[in-house]
């Protein structure tokens, strides 16, 4: 069986691998953690070279595996690690499908359903793969990321409509 | 505009967007363009170039102020942040100019010195048509501005990469300003004769924008590397 991982180095992420780890424990198959990296804008890409943007986004994918990587040496489950850069869910989508991955494991802060259907990338991720997805809650973000950021993007919203009266 | 006027703090609102996103992508400029100086330079070169893009953008948002007052230009600088907008929300990887990354501290400084002139350009005019002329506002927005650039956009960069949809808020933002502009333009007034529902075209000008880029996002392919 393969296990498809999305990673970005976060505490979430991690309990992903370590779940898909326990799935490939006894059984063959192996890990396929995917890092996906955002590309720049067109803003600003227009001024740098593209070996310093492949450069940079090579090392922080490599620094967002370092944990996921210790995961599954730590508990002898064979693993390769994809580095790619595009949005997220596409990314994942497309990448299970060209290494024929059977599941998707998908890791998750805990918060509440409106705010994962805003903020969260898990349910483009849930709609673009073709194979089932397990997703893995695990902790819970602090006050400022479940009330702040809507709050802050509902004052947005309502200052335009008031500024375009 | 003063501060008890009700069009202020929406204004001001927009400027500090505009100023948070335009900020995260000026920073990634400078971190690459520094990145393969030896770890004394780079420092310096980040330092220089922080606040080279400060006194540029001070200088600018003196002369944009004062050229937006000249017929035409209004409708100009409306266009262009709408060009600017798209540019913020699409993704690029390859395509355009192609850059070799300054391995010399003097190659470096060109490269941040053309970018800080460049996108304060972008910036100075995004904020003087959210200000709508007014001096308050474009000095405020100036002052956010500066500390944002020097401290916050490290950390704009990590909020925008966890949430991408950020991005979008600032792009609907700056097309918002666009069409602001593009209404505010003397002889485009003239033109729709004083109506006083003009939200289509701001709502054609942010969801023509945000659409456009989404949907060349999603055709862009993306690219792998296996380890």
């Amino acid at each position: 069986m393969n296990v498809l991982v999305p990673v970005s180095g976060s505490k979430a992420s991690l309990a992903a691998v370590r779940h898909a780890a326990t799935l490939l424990r006894d059984g063959p198959g192996e890990v396929i953690l995917v890092n996906v990296q955002p590309r720049l804008t067109a803003h600003a890409a227009r001024f740098t070279s593209r070996a310093s943007r492949d450069a940079m986004r090579a090392e922080r994918s490599e620094k967002a595996l370092v944990g996921a990587r210790a995961a599954l040496d730590a508990a002898g489950v064979p693993y390769r690690a994809i580095a790619a850069a595009g949005p997220v869910a596409g990314t994942v989508a497309r990448i299970a499908g060209e290494v024929g991955a059977n599941q998707v494991v998908v890791g998750t802060t805990r918060q509440p359903g409106w705010w994962q259907a805003l903020f969260s990338q898990v349910p483009e991720i849930i709609d673009a793969v073709n194979v089932p997805v397990s997703v893995i809650g695990s902790g819970r973000s602090g006050p400022f990321e479940r009330i702040g950021v809507p709050a802050c993007v509902g004052l947005g919203l309502t200052a335009l409509a008031i500024a375009t009266e | 505009m003063e501060i008890l006027d009700p069009q202020f703090l929406p204004a001001l609102a927009a400027i500090v967007v505009i100023d948070l996103v335009l900020a995260g992508d000026n920073a990634i400029v400078i971190a690459l363009a520094a990145r393969n100086l030896p770890v004394h330079l780079k420092r310096r070169a980040i330092v220089w170039g922080t606040l080279g893009a400060i006194v540029v953008r001070t200088i600018l948002t003196l002369a944009v102020v004062w050229l937006l007052k000249i017929p035409g230009l209004m409708l100009a600088g409306g266009l262009m942040l709408l060009w600017i907008a798209h540019r913020l929300l699409t993704e690029q990887d390859g395509e355009g100019h192609e850059l070799a990354p300054a391995a010399s501290f003097w190659g470096a400084m060109q490269t941040i010195v053309v970018a800080d002139a460049v996108m304060g350009l972008d910036n100075v005019l995004a904020v003087a048509g959210a200000a709508g002329g007014s001096w308050l506002l474009v000095v405020c927005g100036l002052l956010i501005s500066i500390p944002i650039v020097i401290w916050g956009s490290t950390l704009i960069l990590k909020w925008i990469e966890r949430f991408p949809s950020i991005i979008y808020v600032g792009g609907a933002v700056l097309a918002w300003t666009a069409a602001k502009m593009v209404i505010e333009e003397p002889f485009v007034r003239e033109w729709l004769h004083g109506t006083r529902n003009t939200w289509p075209i701001y709502v054609a000008f942010v969801l023509g924008t945000l659409g456009l880029a989404w949907t060349a996002n999603r055709r862009r392919p993306s690219t792998v590397t296996h380890s």
